[in-house]
């Protein structure tokens, strides 16, 4: 920083302390040493009150300045709760994509939830079967693939439920087989899937005790436990 | 606002004559929108204040330098006779603030501007120093040639001949 060179101009006026009260208006004339005079007179000139004139308008612009404060605060406001909705609504989102993939995944989701979440998450790999039967999305190739060809043949009864269930267990299920199991003595009553509908145990009166399983959703997850043939041979 | 109002309208007037309400109204609203951005005591509120003011300033002076029009400050006012047998009275009358400022054009412009953000802002050196982006050595150099100049001037009651 430039550093004025002390030219020897630089008599002394008076100490610092003197110099300072004199600049803050401090010093009255009969204070003031000698060649001070008048420069405190010109200090007090320039610091006299306030004259009217010099306050017109101010009622303008403190009005003014208060309305300028308020738009920025509620412009930054403004910003501030858009930015906190934007948060809010990318975490709802993320909650609700984790939250609904999982009970897509369960399979618990009332059908037209279940067919949306099953169609979104297929969009982003995830697959999902549809519970009403119809296939999934990309469940065209592999286990699952074949669980679902089984699962669409139009045979029904226990068979076809064993199949599936040993096709889905690398043939580790126990599910009854016709060679193993005989029948139950009540014919089974093939149900034809019902589109939309939740699965129920609620059975008929009349209806046998172990229904035979309906035209069942194509399992490529896993096998309701529920299922009756399932349930029956878990029976010692 | 009101208090500081006389000394920033004074400091603006000293430079820039009869746009000083505009410059002090565009200075009370960028305070306004800045306030926020701002942490300190009175004193270094003044500063934050003045040295707002001294931005608008320049901005005014571009403006007026576009429009090819020269800030215009007319000295109507009779420099107040110093020999006078009361002139603290002579002073604070009415007149008294306008000669103040008259005199104190007459000083070069870093002189002038030291002078005026002590007496007007009531800043001390250091923070004239932050203002004008000097040394405290320097402001103080400043103040001295100031003060002097004005004592000469006061002296001889002749400011034409500076």
């Amino acid at each position: 920083m430039y550093e004025f060179p002390d030219d020897g101009e630089l008599e002394a006026l008076a100490d610092e302390w003197t110099i300072n009260r004199l600049l803050a208006g401090d010093l009255a004339l009969s204070d003031a040493p000698d060649g001070l005079g008048e420069l405190a007179v010109l200090v007090h000139a320039l610091n006299a009150p306030a004259r009217p004139a010099e306050l017109i308008g101010m009622e303008e612009i403190v009005s003014a300045a208060t309305t300028v404060r308020r738009e920025s605060v509620t412009g930054r406001d403004g910003r501030v709760r858009r930015r906190h909705f934007a948060i809010a609504a990318a975490l709802s989102t993320l909650g609700l994509l984790v939250f609904g993939s999982g009970l897509a995944a369960a399979n618990v989701l009332p059908d037209p939830a279940q067919r949306f979440a099953s169609d979104v998450l297929a969009h982003v790999g995830v697959h999902v079967d549809h519970r009403d039967g119809s296939p999934a999305p990309t469940a065209t190739t592999g286990k699952g693939a074949t669980v679902s060809g089984i699962a669409r043949t139009p045979t029904t009864g226990p068979g076809k439920g064993a199949a599936v269930s040993g096709t889905a267990s690398n043939g580790q299920s126990r599910a009854v087989t016709p060679s193993t199991t005989p029948p139950v003595s009540t014919p089974p009553v093939s149900t034809p899937p019902v589109s939309g509908a939740m699965p129920t145990t609620a059975a008929h009166p009349s209806a046998p005790t172990t229904t035979p399983p309906r035209a069942q959703p194509p399992i490529t997850t896993r096998v309701p436990p529920t299922t009756p043939v399932t349930t029956a041979n878990r029976r010692p | 606002v009101a208090h500081v109002q006389s000394p920033l309208l004074r400091y603006l007037r000293l430079h820039i004559g009869d746009g000083a309400d505009d410059v002090a109204s565009e200075t009370w609203m960028h305070v306004a929108r800045r306030i926020d951005t701002f942490s300190g005591n009175e004193a270094q509120f003044r500063g934050w204040l003045f040295t707002t003011a001294r931005r608008r300033l320049i901005d005014a002076h571009r403006r007026n330098a576009r429009r090819a029009e020269t800030p215009v400050v007319t000295d109507t006012v009779e420099v107040a006779p110093v020999a006078d047998s009361d002139p603290e009275q002579e002073a604070m009358t009415a007149q008294g603030t306008e000669w103040a400022l008259a005199t104190l054009r007459r000083l070069p412009d870093d002189q002038r501007e030291v002078i005026a953000l002590r007496v007007l802002a009531g800043l001390d050196v250091s923070e004239v120093a932050q203002v004008l982006e000097l040394s405290p050595g320097n402001v103080r150099v400043l103040q001295h040639r100031g003060l002097r100049r004005l004592r000469d001037l006061l002296a001889t009651g002749d400011l034409d001949n500076v």
